[in-house]
């Protein structure tokens, strides 16, 4: 298949660290506009597929394709301004800043204005200052966070923190966006509102979303393509409900209390 | 054309103000003006659209949603095609909406998200008659595509589109409408059975809320003012205290971003109109304090020192006196250096009519506010029979519902139920006239609730007649009202007052602030080693007569103390004498104490009580002291 319809796509990502073998072989395909879940058991090399994938781990063999451009070796500012956002399973924030300063700083690769420029806050600095505003407060509506816009991120609740740190990876305007564990320490609320965020970001601005989750109610409910890994293996790989009728994966995964 | 309906006041205010703001709503950080020709055209287009979908005169539209200028601009459409708005609350829950769409019969639900939206769908099948669905807010709603959802846009398309087939049907049939007409059912919910929807008539709101704006005086509002629109529109007081007000004056109508940013937004907008009940305002007056406790030094001085001329002037106020000139000096010092700076902190530097419900304030928090120059006044009224009186600036006590206002009449009936007749009364219950003989009759509102005049002809709540108790000489009283004003004593944690058929007077269990009292001891050189031995101490049983002849100065005279007694223990949750909350479970108090409660009515002027507890490991003690009886 060409990658014409596969925006992302890697090609037997092998990983180790010394002796541990963290990835092995993977090929994974992220169809445009799909919303794709990585599950596994702990330490199945989740995370790692997804620090390969936005350049903070290289791997040792295998390649990282976006719309057919190798990018496994490029830095990971590079990777970011190329379109894949990120969130961390735990929170990474600025504490100290405001909500809005924190999801504007996740805009400063789009930012073209020099410091002189900035400094002096006129003409072309200051409209560019207002287009991102503008952009931050499109993300601020539609994450449903207006009433904690000028809080500390410090004070936050970690649910809270959850949905500022998907902010910031939203406000770089990624075309894919990588979730690690969006869900987790969330109130059964808050993961309603999370898990039809991520729809929304399907359906209202056609993203790509791969996302690592433990929540099988909702991964099942969410997903459009669901691939399991286990011991840094791709056991897996199909629709929602084939993988709930694949015994392998049972016996890995889900039928296994975890 | 007589200004006697809502739609006539919004087109009067187009034409002598097309251009200026009248809506502002806060959007993305910012504050959004429409002007009035932009709500104007809104609500043309989008009433000509429902007109177009088959909306006839009579017809109700529900509509549910957090407030945006499309709510009001959707509630005013309905009303200017001579249909009936019906606004629910934002939390309702789908069966609810199934309940208050189908007992309004309404052919149209106005839903402002995907949340009210999904609502909506989850109920559909049960819902008949209902045109169309209508949502303004389109986030997540792209791949709706059930055939009853409509886009607000595109009614508004169909509203321009029917205008150019039918021009000037619009000012045609606002011109028809008649002050008569019910624009509004606010449905209420009583203790028990379903919501009851109340009908309220264009001319009763337009009248209610003239009423309200009267009591400024020669202070009216115009369109420089600002109000915020925070109270929910469901709620009867949402016109009179917003929305109205803005159509009548061209007073701006603030509307915050979300509900939990309303401290924000008030603070920013300074509104001049604010409705609270007691718990808000009370949930003001610790804000302030708890902003003073995290202040620097040098604020934290300034406030110490100007803190006692605020209490002057609070005294002043609420004793009707004149400060004198020092004073008043002083205290504009104190407004310059501090006091207006906190009201600034809340978004109260411009308020001119400040509100509580009828349950009344503590006097603390009512001094407190008053002394930092935040008018605050009660008053009373209800959904059904309107505003019955009010406050004002002048005559201003904070334990009654203020004087009765001109054109009610207020009579209190054998059982000491309050009633009233006049032109703000509602005309009925929806489908239910059961319910509506009930509390209509004769043209007299019968409220359910119980008070009377005071001297000075004002009203004074006393609780639900329902919660009243009788005396064995059929007098009655309120517990509740008793004990809330015990507890404003600080010297006081909690009190039961007793008293029924069997009985002659009534008589209060006091348990008194061990930490406050115990304070006040110590000042006066009063050595006491337990709770046990503080509560029974004669000085303290002194102390606390003349906070029962306060209870007692503020109640009528057959219904006054007699006897009370200061209990040797405090009131424990564990115990199951209160809940977690701390409100107190009076019949197992009644249980628990009952030797004591049959002293009391005795001849004793001490009683020893016996109380059992339960240690945790579930042995059990036993304690016992000797209690003083006094008389009041």
């Amino acid at each position: 298949m060409g990658d014409g319809q596969f925006l992302l796509r890697t090609e037997d990502i092998t990983l180790s660290f010394g002796g541990v073998q963290a990835l092995s072989d993977v090929n994974v395909e992220l169809k445009a506009g799909d919303i794709t879940s990585l599950i596994g058991p702990n330490g199945a090399g989740k995370s790692s597929f997804l620090n390969c994938l936005s350049g903070f781990y290289r791997p040792q063999r295998g390649s990282v394709y976006l719309n057919g451009e190798d990018i496994t070796r490029l830095p990971s500012y590079k990777v970011a301004e190329m379109g894949i956002g990120r969130t961390f399973q735990g929170v990474q924030l600025f504490e100290g800043l405001t909500v809005q300063d924190n999801i504007m700083a996740g805009r400063h690769i789009r930012m073209k204005t020099g410091i002189l420029g900035a400094a002096l806050y006129f003409g072309p600095s200051r409209a560019e200052d207002i287009r991102h505003r503008k952009v931050v407060e499109d993300i601020i509506d539609f994450l449903e966070i207006k009433p904690i816009r000028k809080a500390l991120v410090g004070a936050l609740p970690f649910g809270m923190k959850k949905k500022v740190d998907m902010a910031r990876a939203l406000a770089l305007e990624p075309k894919i966006l990588l979730l690690d564990e969006p869900l987790t320490g969330m109130s059964r609320d808050d993961k309603e509102d999370m898990a039809r965020f991520i729809y929304d970001l399907q359906e209202e601005w056609n993203m790509t979303v791969l996302v690592v989750e433990h929540d099988m109610g909702v991964v099942m409910d969410i997903s459009d393509k669901v691939v399991v890994l286990e011991y840094g293996r791709k056991i897996a790989e199909g629709l929602p409900e084939e993988i709930r009728q694949n015994e392998h994966v049972i016996k890995a995964y889900l039928g296994k209390s975890h | 054309m007589e200004l006697d309906t809502i739609p006539k006041l919004l087109k009067h205010q187009y034409e002598i103000r097309p251009d200026i703001a009248a809506i502002r709503d806060k959007d993305y950080g910012i504050w959004n003006e429409y002007t009035w020709r932009d709500t104007y055209n809104n609500v043309k287009w989008f009433s000509l659209g429902l007109i177009s979908l088959g909306l006839q005169p009579g017809e109700r539209g529900s509509i549910v949603g957090d407030p945006d200028p499309e709510l009001f601009w959707a509630q005013w459409a309905i009303q200017a095609a001579r249909g009936i708005a019906v606004v629910m609350f934002t939390d309702v829950l789908g069966p609810e909406v199934q309940y208050y769409v189908t007992h309004s019969d309404s052919r149209f639900i106005i839903a402002r998200d995907q949340e009210q939206v999904d609502k909506v769908i989850s109920i559909w099948d049960e819902l008949a008659g209902v045109e169309k669905v209508i949502y303004w807010y389109y986030k997540g709603m792209t791949k709706y595509d059930d055939t009853y959802l409509m886009r607000y846009d595109e009614v508004q398309r169909l509203g321009r589109k029917y205008e150019e087939e039918h021009p000037g049907s619009f000012e045609k049939i606002i011109a028809e409408g008649e002050g008569k007409d019910i624009s509004n059912f606010f449905y209420t919910s009583g203790t028990t059975g379903l919501p009851k929807g109340g009908m309220l008539t264009h001319i009763g709101l337009i009248k209610n809320t003239q009423k309200i704006l009267g009591v400024l005086g020669g202070n009216p509002l115009n369109e420089k003012d600002d109000i915020l629109c925070y109270l929910p529109p469901a709620w009867f007081a949402e016109p009179v205290y917003g929305s109205i007000p803005h159509l009548l004056t061209g007073a701006k109508l603030n509307i915050p971003e979300e509900p939990e940013t309303v401290f924000n937004d008030m603070r920013e907008i300074a509104p001049v109109m604010i409705l609270g009940g007691p718990k808000q305002w009370e949930g003001w007056v610790s804000m302030i304090e708890a902003g003073i406790e995290n202040a620097g030094l040098l604020e934290k001085f300034i406030y110490k020192v100007f803190r006692p001329i605020a209490m002057k002037r609070a005294n002043a106020v609420i004793e009707k006196k004149e400060m004198g000139l020092g004073w008043n000096v002083l205290w504009h010092i104190g407004n310059v250096l501090i006091f207006h700076g906190i009201r600034d902190r809340i978004g109260m530097t411009r308020a001119r009519l400040c509100n509580t419900g009828a349950f009344v304030l503590a006097p603390e928090s009512f001094a407190f506010l008053t002394g930092l120059g935040i008018g605050l006044r009660q008053g009373y009224g209800a959904t059904e029979g309107g505003l019955v009186t009010a406050h004002t600036l002048d005559d201003i006590t904070p334990d009654t519902c203020g004087s009765i206002l001109p054109g009610v009449e207020v009579r209190i009936t054998d059982e000491g139920e309050i009633v009233w007749r006049s032109d703000l009364v509602f005309s009925g219950y929806h489908k239910n006239p059961e319910a509506t003989e009930k509390v209509l009759r004769d043209g007299w509102y019968h409220s359910g609730d119980s008070g009377y005049v005071n001297e000075n002809n004002h009203l004074v709540f006393l609780d639900r007649l329902s919660e009243m108790r009788e005396l064995r000489g059929g007098e009655k009283f309120a517990p509740q009202y008793i004990e809330s004003r015990f507890r404003f004593s600080h010297y006081i944690k909690d009190a039961i007052s007793i008293g029924n058929r069997d009985t002659d007077y009534v008589s209060a269990i006091i348990n008194i602030d061990y930490d406050n009292v115990g304070r006040w001891a110590e000042k006066k050189g009063i050595t006491y080693t337990t709770f046990t031995d503080l509560s029974q101490r004669r000085e303290v049983g002194d102390l606390m007569k003349r906070q029962v002849d306060r209870v007692n100065g503020q109640l009528p005279h057959e219904t006054r103390i007699k006897k009370y007694v200061l209990l040797h223990k405090e009131f424990d949750a564990d115990e199951a004498e209160l809940t977690r909350t701390r409100k107190l479970k009076r019949s197992i108090v009644e249980e628990k104490y009952a030797s004591l409660i049959d002293a009391i009515y005795g001849e004793q002027n001490i009683c020893t009580v016996e109380t059992e507890f339960t240690y945790e490991d579930g042995r059990k003690g036993k304690i016992s002291a000797d209690v003083n009886i006094y008389e009041a």
